[in-house]
């Protein structure tokens, strides 16, 4: 949780990503913290939200947080993925 | 439609509670504009997994699973705009809110509900049931002799499951169990990789190639 804070509070969001208990994967960018501990997690599935930081080690409930992407570059312009 | 599931006035209390500390953007300009913000329907969440699709033909009871959590519809300024995630603690007393977030699936389900209460006056139990494998959302109404689904969204696109059509239960679960994924792209990008071990629950554990990365960086 701390390197969470330290990544966010350096202005660089991580990505988590979930693995399902159904087998597939999915991936939220975490983008900042509340005072309470909570995350702020843009999903491209269920949208904006702040989220408990249990809740989001369960990939809600449906899984396990199985990787995180962090210290991430911004892509350069003109430079292939 | 079918009955929801009534919560006592001392949850609905506490949910708002904790609710208001958590308030969104949108929640907190509708206040602000003297609009309340009102808890409306609470739905039970039940998972259906992957190897309970091999059995299409049991009632939806024997196959999905409970999974303790409550999601919530959150209506503002006569708008669903938000779902929250609720579940009771351990003791069984306290409930813990676990996320707030504004959603798409919150004005699908607004619409389900509202296409619900047109077609459906039995007084069966009504709850949400999750397809992880499909990211497929839906309301679930149990009946005593049998279930009836209609689907509220679903991540990756099942053509034969339509909006707004009530399916007998095991028709949905024909359709599921019929439903073949086709395996996705790998990914691309600049993002770092780190080590997809079994996790410990630290989601920072397997941070050796960053801290190499910062390292190089600094």
């Amino acid at each position: 949780m701390d390197q969470i804070a330290h990544e966010i509070a350096a202005n660089r969001p991580i990505h988590a990503l979930f693995q399902w208990d159904a087998g597939n994967t999915h991936v939220v960018t975490v983008a900042g913290c509340f005072a309470n501990g909570d995350l702020l997690v843009l999903d491209p599935q269920r949208g904006r939200g702040q989220m408990s930081y249990e809740f989001l080690q369960s990939a809600y409930h449906q899984g396990q947080w199985a990787v995180t992407y962090y210290y991430l570059e911004p892509l350069q312009h003109g430079a292939a993925a | 439609m079918a009955q929801r599931h009534k919560f006592s006035k001392s949850v609905r209390a506490a949910l708002a509670v904790l609710i208001a500390k958590r308030a969104t953007p949108a929640a907190r300009a509708a206040r602000r504009a003297n609009h309340p913000v009102h808890l409306a329907e609470g739905f039970e969440v039940w998972h259906l997994l992957e190897k309970a699709l091999k059995t299409p033909n049991a009632r939806l009871s024997k196959l999905a699973q409970p999974t303790g959590d409550w999601q919530h519809l959150l209506r503002h300024g006569g708008k669903a705009t938000e779902i929250v995630s609720s579940r009771r603690e351990s003791g069984g007393r306290k409930w813990k809110l676990q996320a707030i977030f504004t959603s798409p699936l919150a004005k699908r389900l607004d619409h389900v509900i509202k296409w619900l209460d047109h077609q459906d006056d039995s007084d069966a139990l009504v709850r949400l049931l999750v397809v992880p494998k499909f990211g497929l959302h839906a309301l679930w109404i149990e009946e005593e002799h049998s279930d009836k689904v209609v689907l509220i969204e679903s991540t990756r696109p099942i053509l034969a499951l339509k909006p707004d059509v009530l399916y007998p239960g095991s028709q949905f679960l024909k359709i599921l169990s019929e439903e073949k994924i086709a395996p996705m792209p790998p990914l691309k990008g600049n993002a770092l990789k780190i080590s997809r071990q079994k996790h410990s629950g630290d989601p920072f554990e397997h941070d050796h190639l960053a801290r190499e990365r910062m390292g190089r960086n600094r």
